[in-house]
């Protein structure tokens, strides 16, 4: 053997252990798995409550019928009330006129009225709040929220009612950006919730295109945007998961209603 | 490695002073810590201080210190890495996380590489690391570096 090849054969046996425990490391995900493992599903569960009920004081929440219907149908569809893995997970309409939906430690959702302004469909909506769904089974809200803030921050705020840190932490997790493997594994679990409930993930990649087309990439003025990086390859992600067999439709009758009540709401809003 | 350097002929200044290259390398390293680049400064040191006309010695100089070149990559990485995390704006992530323990194996690996190597050699064995050892082969004995491995 050659000395180049003799060399190149040799290296190649020095470098491959080195990223094989470097992958191997990373897909162990002790990060994860220490972030999360902090808190219970039941500290979780309170501490999402405490600050959806800061929330609740400090903006207000749109009752009507129209959105609440189209809501219900989208809650509906996805099987939140029965399926045992996806209970827990709540919705709430907030007056604002950003177009962005965030998800909270323990299960809720908050969906801005602008949000569902902006969407063309029903189906546009649900698609966006799979893509939530996704990061409340993964937890990566709250594994964000302790990287950022730190355990005992969390945990002395289940305890004590603190409006500061409140509203430090309501900030963050509007403007928190997720990490790719964090946007993709929602992404993916979104197309697959999509999918059983014969919704076609197609949606949400619409969603998407129209979102950078409006607003032009990435940009933090637009919380949903700010959050979700890297649009094109999501977009591109999404379409290859279309949905095979033949959609079945959201039925919302009151789905125009519900949009003329997001148009313009009255917003003098602190926080979003 | 015996028609090129006869091991039998060897001094026992010239195992002393082949032995020292890799010893140089941990006492170095050690002083140095956390600056990885102390070590290979210590070998280059050695190798251009230590003028030995016997390329036994010599090789075992370029092994000791070309083996510390990916090492000072790797930890400076590792360094720079830990201090963006530490004082800006990076988080400990997966990615972190899993070169810092590659980086950390490969410390030690080296560490005892470089043990075996000096207790090795002070003993007259020649004994050539992975990939590096055929470099300073190459480097040493240019007109013959097909010599068998670790003996």
């Amino acid at each position: 053997m050659n000395f180049w090849a003799r060399i190149l054969k040799e290296l190649v046996y020095l470098v491959i252990p080195f990223f094989i425990i470097w992958t191997t490391v990373f897909y162990l995900d002790f990060v994860d798995t220490t972030t999360a493992s902090g808190l219970s599903p039941e500290q979780e569960k309170k501490l999402g409550d405490k600050i959806m009920g800061w929330i609740y004081e400090k903006e207000r929440r749109i009752r009507n019928p129209a959105i609440d219907s189209v809501i219900h149908s989208i809650e509906e569809r996805f099987n939140l009330q029965t399926d045992t893995t996806l209970q827990g997970v709540r919705i709430t309409v907030m007056e604002s006129k950003q177009v962005n939906a965030f998800a909270l430690p323990g299960g809720n959702i908050v969906v801005l009225s602008g949000l569902i302004d902006f969407c063309d469909s029903p189906e546009e909506v649900a698609g966006v709040l799979a893509h939530e769904i996704g990061h409340i089974q993964e937890r990566h809200v709250l594994k964000n929220l302790t990287q950022q803030m730190g355990l005992a921050v969390l945990t002395s705020l289940i305890f004590n009612h603190n409006a500061a840190v409140l509203h430090d932490l309501v900030t963050n997790i509007i403007g928190a950006s997720f990490t790719r493997d964090y946007e993709e594994k929602a992404d993916e679990f979104a197309s697959k919730i999509m999918r059983k409930s014969n919704l076609d993930p197609q949606h949400l990649a619409d969603f998407l295109l129209r979102m950078e087309l409006k607003f032009g990439g990435p940009d933090p003025v637009f919380g949903f945007l700010s959050t979700h990086p890297a649009n094109s390859e999501r977009i591109q992600f999404i379409g290859k998961m279309k949905l095979k067999s033949k959609e079945i439709k959201l039925d919302c009758p009151s789905w125009k209603k519900a949009k003329i009540a997001c148009q313009s709401p009255n917003n003098q809003s602190d926080i979003f | 490695m015996d028609s090129i350097c006869n091991l039998k002929d060897l001094k026992d200044s010239e195992m002393e002073q082949a032995s020292l290259a890799y010893l140089m390398t941990l006492m170095v390293g050690f002083i140095g810590l956390p600056l990885p680049i102390i070590n290979l400064i210590g070998t280059i040191l050695y190798l251009l201080l230590n003028k030995s006309q016997s390329r036994f010695v010599k090789f075992h100089q370029y092994q000791a210190m070309l083996s510390q070149i990916p090492i000072v990559a790797m930890n400076s990485v590792a360094l720079g890495w830990t201090i963006s995390i530490i004082w800006g704006s990076g988080h400990i992530s997966n990615l972190y996380l899993g070169y810092l323990v590659a980086a950390i194996i490969f410390n030690l690996t080296d560490f005892v590489y470089n043990i075996v190597a000096a207790s090795k050699v002070r003993k007259g064995a020649m004994y050539s690391f992975l990939f590096f050892g055929t470099l300073s082969q190459r480097i040493v004995f240019p007109e013959q570096f097909n010599i068998p491995r670790n003996r």
